[in-house]
């Protein structure tokens, strides 16, 4: 059904967090999620994120690319780019190789950008993960 | 070799002409076989027993959706390829699978086009083709994380595709779906609001279905299995014998 959003690739899934749904842990995919409700714990994919406008992530993020027009209280990783539009609200810090905001965006937190691609979540070792986390 | 199992409702006067015509044809096709009628005190995984034991290597269901449901049952587990022949009514399972009623139906059976699919299993019971719950539930994924539906949505889950949804039973995965019941009475499908529109989508290889009490899922259209129920995909666990038209 978003194919024409994400052409499909071999082997990949889809996952659609619609707007009447709430989403409560640790959530990982291994292809590509779309975000319209409510994500409480934290969200990983190997793939690309997007983060709709109504949708309110209280969540650490990692993803390959993210695009976020939503509400994120936690810290976002991305391996890849990380595209912030005018209706997006961050509250924690931002990792990623590549960041595009938006006029309009807010974003209250550290960033920080790297030359070398962002390890993949499921490459990161957990107790690392929870520290950063943390911190 | 063939083993056909009749369906008990094919015993009604009404179908015993379309069944003449049928094994004419399957004698024509040189398919013959071992034939065996469901009853109430028949169980189908002992008939398929005393096939396997005198070399039957496909089991055929003779019937509608119910009557494969219960032979794919009793076939997991087995090296066996089960093929259908559809007759009278509640066929939809069939239409996925591209198998026509009738004469086109033992054509079918003849050009042996088998895929290798995936079974969906929940608590005891194998499905083929979908789950739907009676009211709203909760997805949990062992400790990891719980998916909640709020109220008067619908859950569903597809292991074969429908004209309205898309699932691919080669993929490994089961697709969830959760979406608003609104109704629409200017729309098909008894006015359930199919819009893209607030519908999520999971695919999930093993989860668990929780509900309030008394919540019930309702299997392949056919049975009721209480929650909490616990749901997994068995990847490219069933041979079946197909058609072009097929959905998948």
């Amino acid at each position: 059904m978003f194919k024409e959003l994400y052409p499909k690739e071999g082997g990949d899934v889809e996952t659609v967090i619609g707007p009447s749904v709430k989403v409560e842990g640790d959530f990982t995919s291994k292809g590509n999620v779309t975000v319209e409700g409510v994500v409480h714990g934290s969200l990983k994919t190997e793939k690309d994120l997007k983060v709709g406008v109504g949708a309110k992530i209280s969540a650490s993020v990692f993803a390959n690319n993210a695009f976020i027009a939503g509400e994120v209280k936690g810290n976002v990783k991305a391996s890849g780019r990380l595209e912030l539009t005018d209706t997006s609200k961050i509250y924690g810090d931002i990792e990623a190789k590549t960041i595009i905001m938006a006029a309009g965006a807010l974003m209250n937190g550290k960033c920080t950008m790297c030359n070398d691609a962002l390890p993949l979540p499921h490459l990161q070792d957990n107790d690392a993960m929870k520290k950063n986390n943390k911190k | 070799m063939y083993q056909y199992i009749y369906d008990a409702f094919l015993s009604e006067e009404k179908y015993l002409r379309p069944m003449t015509i049928i094994e004419n044809r399957l004698a024509d096709l040189g398919l013959q076989g071992r034939v065996n009628r469901l009853n109430l005190f028949k169980d189908p995984r002992e008939l398929i027993l005393e096939g396997m034991k005198r070399g039957v290597d496909t089991i055929v269901a003779v019937g509608n959706d119910e009557t494969l449901c219960r032979v794919v049952n009793a076939v997991c587990g087995f090296d066996l390829t089960v093929g259908m022949i559809p007759l009278g009514p509640k066929n939809e399972i069939t239409k996925t699978l591209g198998i026509e009623e009738g004469l086109a139906a033992c054509d079918c059976l003849s050009s042996r086009l088998i895929k290798k699919i995936d079974l969906g299993k929940i608590n005891d019971v194998y499905f083929l083709a979908h789950l739907k719950a009676s009211s709203a539930v909760s997805l949990r994924q062992g400790k990891e994380y719980c998916v909640r539906a709020l109220k008067n949505n619908l859950v569903e889950i597809y292991n074969l595709p429908t004209e309205e949804e898309e699932a691919d039973p080669e993929d490994g995965y089961l697709e969830a779906r959760i979406r608003p019941a609104g109704r629409n009475f200017f729309k098909k499908n008894g006015g359930k609001d199919l819009s893209l529109g607030g519908t999520s989508s999971f695919p999930i290889r093993e989860i668990i279905l929780e509900g309030e009490k008394g919540a019930r899922v309702l299997v392949d259209g056919l049975r009721l299995v209480n929650t909490p129920a616990e749901v997994q995909i068995l990847p490219r666990q069933l041979k079946i014998i197909v058609g072009k038209n097929r959905l998948f």
